[in-house]
């Protein structure tokens, strides 16, 4: 799929952007989990990878089935279904001991 | 409390006693700042009796301080004083900052200078040297420029406000200080009351050629291309000055006149002049009869569910915040622009005296990132970023509080630009930021509720997200809720980066704000740009000097 069709610059952006807070509460919690094997920090980067995917995808469907559409409703629903299926993304501990 | 008043009554026997055996020594510059301190010290160093030489220094020091209690401005306070020593902890954190603020700008910075014992932090020195220049051009000019004193008030102000800030509750010392700079805040509050508020001032640098009758409003939008120059129409100046000072009756005109299918200009006319009208009744500087908060409430509810259908730019956030702040016209305003030389002289004088940083990634396979930082910078409507915080451009900066780590403000913000291409711009708050704490601005959209409840919960429930640890419940819609009290940023409070083990009790060594109002900042062009892809996308580490390269934005 040409995502560059599909989506604005402004929501590409958006969904860039959707995992920069998280990125700081891992490096956060990288900083106190010293000798971090390379492996797990492959497999974060992976879940990272994948949300935003997930997410990309997600948008692109809620946009064509809705004439007006808020970033934040998307995000939200987008997000109950991703704790889901991935309750360790938002969970730091859970996150760096899985 | 008997014990209490017994043991003030001992002192000030013993006091008296000692006076009498001590030189009278007129145009005592200490100030009574310490004096309760002073008292607790010296009552536990009489029990203690064993450093009589420690006790008879702090003895004197004491007498100097009483005696100018005595003998300059507490004379006629004296019983409110000694009030206040009766009261516990609590009350007296509470009553403090009122005793002081009986005092005049001058005064308090005379008591500041004569406070100190030592350990100044960085933000203390800030608010002693803005009262001290403030005092000093006031001194200086009879009729000293309502415009000047307006910024050199705000700027106090502002470091008030900060220092305030940046005391941790879990800190007990330094309360008298906290309470006098209180004073501080409030005073230069007053002040700033008595001044007509600046016209037309930092608004962008699109002219806007605005006419109204009645019913009907149209506009007509000129780009300019000289970011610096921000010159508004006199007309559209006249027009912005109307709705500063715009009435419930005004707003109540301005909604009737509106038809079902009012133009968005015509809405965008209507949310300005409700927008004036709430952010001065919620600030206490406008009256309302209880039945005109109620339909004030409700009109702009219904505003807010119009706004909702407005188109973002194709290159902005589509979502309320996007859509409300381009209806006032705030994404349409512009930074100040400058080289690093410039930035580094501006953050000297800036609100938070901090350099910050904001990182952008390249999107998907686009090459760069620069078109997404010459946006802030200027060349097309704000883009509000999404966040827990609320909603604008978040930026990283150092704070106060010492220095565990070897972390820095660039650094952090690197974190969010870990791919090739991607840019780093520096920048810094200037005059035009109107600050708030995140804490506060939580407990104030806590408070709307009670006083329009209609409108809070509009805010919330369009703006809001799925809830996870670490989420305010208000997080994105902050943003809104702080504009309608009148900040344009916001200092985040809840969150940082630290990597000490212990961030409750030492705060965070790189903090972040966010703005949603572009005129808050002062940006040089100079930026850095990143040569080659970080390792990790989650774990970014800031490039080398050999890994990044200078871009300019314009």
């Amino acid at each position: 799929m040409d995502y560059e069709k599909e989506l604005t610059t402004g929501e590409l952006r958006f969904i860039e952007e959707s995992t920069d807070g998280w990125r700081m509460m891992v490096q956060e919690a990288m900083g106190k989990n010293s000798g971090i094997p390379d492996a797990v920090m492959e497999r974060i980067s992976e879940l990272e990878d994948s949300y935003q995917e997930e997410l990309l995808n997600f948008f692109v469907l809620e946009k064509k089935s809705s004439s007006s559409i808020n970033a934040d409703d998307i995000r939200s629903r987008f997000d109950e279904q991703w704790n889901e299926k991935h309750p360790e993304f938002f969970d730091m501990e859970k996150l760096f001991s899985d | 409390m008997g014990t209490e008043q017994q043991q003030y009554d001992e002192e000030n026997r013993k006091l008296r006693a000692y006076e009498a055996m001590t030189p009278k020594q007129e145009n005592v510059s200490e100030s009574d700042l310490g004096y309760r301190d002073m008292n607790t010290r010296f009552i536990n160093l009489e029990k203690s009796r064993t450093r009589k030489s420690e006790w008879e220094e702090q003895r004197k020091l004491h007498v100097v301080r009483k005696r100018q209690i005595e003998t300059l401005w507490v004379q006629k306070t004296r019983d409110k004083a000694k009030a206040l020593e009766s009261l516990g902890d609590k009350e007296y954190n509470r009553k403090q900052p009122e005793y002081y603020a009986a005092y005049s700008l001058e005064q308090m910075e005379i008591l500041l200078k004569s406070s100190y014992r030592g350990g100044n932090s960085e933000v203390y020195n800030n608010v002693a040297t803005d009262l001290e220049l403030y005092n000093a051009v006031s001194k200086k000019s009879e009729s000293l420029d309502p415009e000047e004193k307006r910024l050199l008030l705000t700027r106090l102000k502002q470091s008030a406000d900060d220092y305030i800030k940046s005391r941790h509750p879990i800190f007990s010392t330094g309360r008298i200080r906290k309470a006098m700079i209180t004073a501080v805040s409030k005073l230069a509050g007053a002040e700033l009351a008595k001044i007509e508020p600046a016209s037309g001032t930092a608004e962008d640098t699109t002219t806007a050629v605005v006419t109204t009758t009645a019913t009907t409003t149209t506009t007509t939008t000129t780009s300019s291309s000289d970011i610096h120059t921000g010159t508004v129409s006199s007309q559209a100046a006249v027009l912005e000055k109307n709705i500063e000072s715009a009435t419930f009756a005004d707003a109540k005109k301005a909604f009737d006149a509106l038809s079902a299918g009012a133009s968005e200009a015509a809405v965008c006319e209507a949310v300005k002049i409700h927008f004036s009208v709430i952010n001065r009744f919620l600030k206490g500087e406008l009256q309302l009869e209880p039945e005109e908060t109620q339909l004030l409430d409700s009109q702009m509810t219904e505003l807010m569910d119009r706004v909702e259908t407005h188109k973002a730019d194709a290159d902005q956030l589509p979502c309320l915040s996007t859509r409300f702040f381009n209806a006032l016209g705030w994404t349409s305003r512009k930074p100040v622009l400058t080289d690093n030389a410039g930035l580094m002289q501006a953050a000297s004088v800036s609100p938070l005296k901090k350099i910050m940083y904001h990182t952008i990634n390249p999107l998907l396979r686009r090459k760069s990132a620069l078109p997404l930082a010459q946006q802030l910078s200027g060349k097309s409507r704000h883009y509000l970023s999404d966040g827990v915080h609320g909603k604008g451009t978040y930026m990283t900066y150092r704070s106060d509080i010492p220095k565990i780590t070897d972390v820095n403000a660039s650094d952090v913000s690197w974190i969010y630009g870990g791919k090739k291409g991607a840019v780093q711009v520096s920048m810094c708050f200037n005059q035009n930021a109107r600050i708030i704490s995140e804490e506060e601005i939580i407990k104030k959209a806590h408070e709307m509720k009670q006083i329009l409840p209609g409108l809070h919960d509009k805010i919330l429930e369009t703006e809001k997200r799925f809830k996870y640890q670490r989420t305010s419940a208000y997080d994105a819609s902050l943003s809104i809720f702080a504009a309608l009290y009148g900040f344009n940023a916001i200092d985040i409070t809840t969150s940082g980066y630290n990597i000490s083990p212990y961030p409750d009790t030492s705060g965070y060594e790189v903090k972040y704000a966010v703005t949603f109002d572009r005129s808050t900042l002062t940006i040089s062009t100079e930026a850095e740009t990143r040569n080659s892809d970080s390792k990790y996308k989650s774990f970014v580490a800031p490039p080398s000097k050999k890994e990044k390269s200078r871009i300019k934005l314009i």
